[in-house]
């Protein structure tokens, strides 16, 4: 490890008590998991169970956030929409509300009375609280932000002078979207996504409140993680550990940097 | 400026506050800590402020699922009386106090008290409710699969009774408290769900999905002082006045003491 | 590609109420295809700003500009031509690269550029051999003939090359010279820079320029 010529200690110590800090919680649930009994435990049913719910849920949600959030996060960084800082703080608060309070705000949206959501399942005859459907609409919501930030912080940084020099070029807008924007975006919308993801595959408020819990159906990892705290702590180590493989799988490839230069 | 009462009261009033402040928290000053499912805040509300208007004690409440307060309990929260409706929980709880004694039950035991645990303190029917707003049911409903029924989950006393009662049911989601089961019928999210009759009573955006007569399997409450100072507390719940506000709330009491 | 016609030779014209930011711009300039302007003056005098301009990447905030005869921008967006509507090179300080793509993809980038024109120009500025790289590969003299090739491969009718020499050695400037130098086939071009011996040596005319407006126009 080098260290850089003037790395003072004091601030390397509180570096090391930070990653400390951060890191107890994770190895005290190392240090409790049954690894004896472990295999059996993750093969019961509603461990299995629970974790394809977990990525269907949160793969489809990752999907749908890729599609509404890359053309989101384009127009706050390069067009000049009117109320721009308001449009921005809508945006990012699913990010700072509770998830349960999201979570109510989803039912009172699209629930069977909700405000869009009773048109929803008179003229449709949809309803998503209860479905998996429902779930991935709550793990959307609270994902959404992390993607659009990361990439709309991308397109900021960079610019676009190599956009106005295409377009000079002769390339249309949309072509520009193409051959320019869109391959150099690629890496910060992997990292945008990935971070995404993590959240979805993470998401209980809103899920619970909105989706509801049926196993198969709408119980999550996090969801069945919560219940079996009550009964059964050994299987809520046992998805706890699931959980954190799962997510520690997709995070550590794509985290050495947070925005990628390029 | 001094002016009467005499000097030597005013010296005395003094000398007692003195004294009081000096002295370690005696029982019965301080306020108590009541551990309360969820279910049974409303109600513990109303005794406890009668409790507090007859003996001048104040009482703080916590309210949560009952597993989760005895979580807290065992790892040394700081109760002094825990109301429940999972009375194996009392049980579990009593054995490991008693095994672990906490240094005033220690005293306690010495002096010849242990802490007071009560079983049968109130009964709570199971109820199949819906939206008031919502069309009348027949119980046939409770198996359609088409009908949005909702439930607590097992492992929360709500739920337990009901599997007991109810066997498998269709449900749609299985929620982590019957205050929730609640709120989702409160809302009209839900064609039925399965709560308590306190909550029935207690709601008017809810009635009972048709006439049903109170039976069990249904839920039973126990209270248990985990500290000596809790004892004078568990004690008044049996009495009459807290039978009274138990039956207004729309619990069956459980017999007197 | 648009309804443009070609504008030959190119007349830009800034009528005396074009303005940009607190600069007022008056321009009245004709160059003909081959022809090379050399636009000198003092920094701030708007050069670059009107290279933007003519490129379609600044907008007039009042006033009016003419390409060839067309009103390319009234000062309202619906009267505004955008650049990629223009037939317009533009070729800034900073080149501008597209280091995700090679040379070659860069040099033929433009919807205009046919295969054929790719090929003669990298043969013609000696980048055949770096047709696979990729621009970081490329030394400055390097970089700025590919960013010159670039824009020559769209076809433009009027070329603007923003101080393309400046921090280039001299064996590299030279190779520049020398393609700038051959008027065969070469688009109106519009140069801006501080070398003397580049308008001596490249500059059929000279603008000069200050605060905007363009004060004289001799041929050198």
């Amino acid at each position: 490890m080098t260290r850089p010529p003037n790395a003072p200690r004091s601030v390397l110590v509180v570096a090391a008590l930070a990653v400390a800090f951060l890191t107890l919680p994770v190895l005290a649930l190392l240090q409790r998991a049954p690894w004896s009994g472990l295999v059996d435990l993750l093969r019961r049913r509603e461990v299995v169970e629970a974790l394809g719910v977990s990525l269907l849920v949160s793969l489809t949600a990752a999907g749908i956030v890729l599609v509404l959030g890359t053309p989101l996060a384009w127009v706050l960084a390069r067009v000049d929409v009117p109320f721009r800082r308001l449009v921005r703080a809508l945006v990012v608060l699913p990010m700072v509300l509770p998830p349960v309070v999201g979570g109510t705000a989803l039912l009172f949206a699209l629930g069977r009375r909700g405000l869009v959501g009773q048109w929803l399942e008179r003229w449709f005859d949809v309803t998503l609280p209860f479905t998996t459907a429902g779930a991935v609409v709550a793990a959307t919501f609270v994902a959404l932000p992390f993607y659009v930030v990361t990439v709309e912080g991308a397109l900021r940084t960079t610019g676009d002078h190599l956009e106005q020099l295409a377009s000079t070029l002769g390339a249309s807008p949309l072509t520009v979207l193409r051959r320019v924007t869109l391959p150099r975006l690629v890496p910060a919308m992997g990292a945008g996504l990935a971070l995404a993801w993590a959240r979805a595959l993470g998401e209980f408020g809103a899920t619970i409140t909105f989706a509801g819990n049926l196993p198969g159906r709408t119980r999550t990892l996090p969801l069945a993680t919560f219940q079996a705290l009550e009964s059964d702590p050994e299987a809520a180590i046992a998805l706890s550990l699931v959980l954190l493989a799962v997510s520690l799988a997709v995070l550590l490839p794509t985290r050495d940097r947070w925005l990628p230069t390029r | 400026m001094w002016t009467h009462p005499p000097a030597g009261a005013t010296l005395l009033a003094v000398l007692a506050w003195l004294g009081a402040a000096g002295c370690t928290e005696a029982p019965g000053d301080a306020a108590l800590t009541v551990f309360v499912a969820s279910s049974l805040t409303d109600v513990t509300a109303d005794l406890a402020d009668e409790w507090t208007l007859t003996s001048g004690v104040g009482v703080e409440l916590v309210a949560g699922g009952s597993n989760h307060l005895a979580a807290q309990v065992r790892d040394g929260a700081p109760a002094d009386v825990f109301l429940t409706a999972d009375a194996e929980l009392l049980d579990d709880l009593q054995h490991r106090l008693l095994a672990n004694p906490v240094t005033d039950q220690m005293t306690d035991r010495v002096a010849g008290r242990v802490p007071t645990v009560i079983h049968n303190l109130a009964i709570n029917h199971l109820v199949v409710a819906r939206p008031t707003a919502g069309p009348e049911r027949r119980p046939a409903d409770l198996r359609d699969p088409s009908v949005v029924l909702v439930a607590c989950a097992t492992g929360v006393p709500c739920g337990d009774a009901a599997a007991a009662r109810f066997g498998d049911l269709p449900v749609d989601s299985f929620e982590p408290s019957a205050r929730a089961v609640v709120a989702r019928l409160a809302l009209d999210e839900a064609d039925l769900g399965i709560v308590y009759a306190t909550d029935v009573a207690a709601h008017t955006g809810l009635a009972p999905a048709w006439p049903q007569e109170p039976t069990c399997p249904c839920v039973t409450y126990a209270a248990a002082s985990l500290s000596p100072s809790g004892n004078p507390f568990v004690a008044f719940l049996t009495s009459d006045r807290a039978r009274q506000i138990l039956t207004e709330h729309g619990f069956v009491a459980g017999p007197p003491r | 590609m648009t309804s443009a016609a070609p504008m030959n030779p190119v007349a830009v014209s800034l009528d005396g109420r074009a303005v940009v930011g607190d600069l007022r711009l008056d321009v009245a300039l004709t160059v003909e295809p081959g022809e090379l302007v050399a636009v000198v003056g003092p920094n701030g005098a708007g050069k670059s700003t009107l290279l933007r301009l003519l490129a379609g990447l600044v907008a007039l905030d009042a006033g009016s500009l003419a390409l060839g005869g067309h009103i390319v921008d009234d000062g309202t967006a619906r009267g505004r031509i955008p650049p990629h509507e223009r037939r317009v090179g533009w070729v800034p300080q900073e080149r501008l690269l597209f280091d995700h793509l090679t040379v070659a993809a860069n040099v033929g980038f433009s919807p205009e550029a046919t295969p054929a024109r790719v090929d003669s120009l990298l043969d013609a500025l000696d980048l055949r051999h770096l047709a696979d790289h990729r621009p970081a590969e490329c030394s400055g003299g390097q970089a700025q003939r590919v960013a010159v090739a670039r824009a020559l491969a769209a076809e433009p009718d009027l070329l603007l090359l923003d101080e393309p020499s400046t921090a280039l050695d001299a064996e590299s400037r030279q190779r520049i010279h020398a393609l700038l130098g051959d008027r065969d086939h070469q688009p109106a071009t519009l140069l801006v820079t501080h070398d003397p011996v580049e308008v001596a040596g490249l500059a059929d005319r000279v603008a000069e320029m200050t605060a905007g407006r363009i004060i004289s126009t001799p041929p050198t």
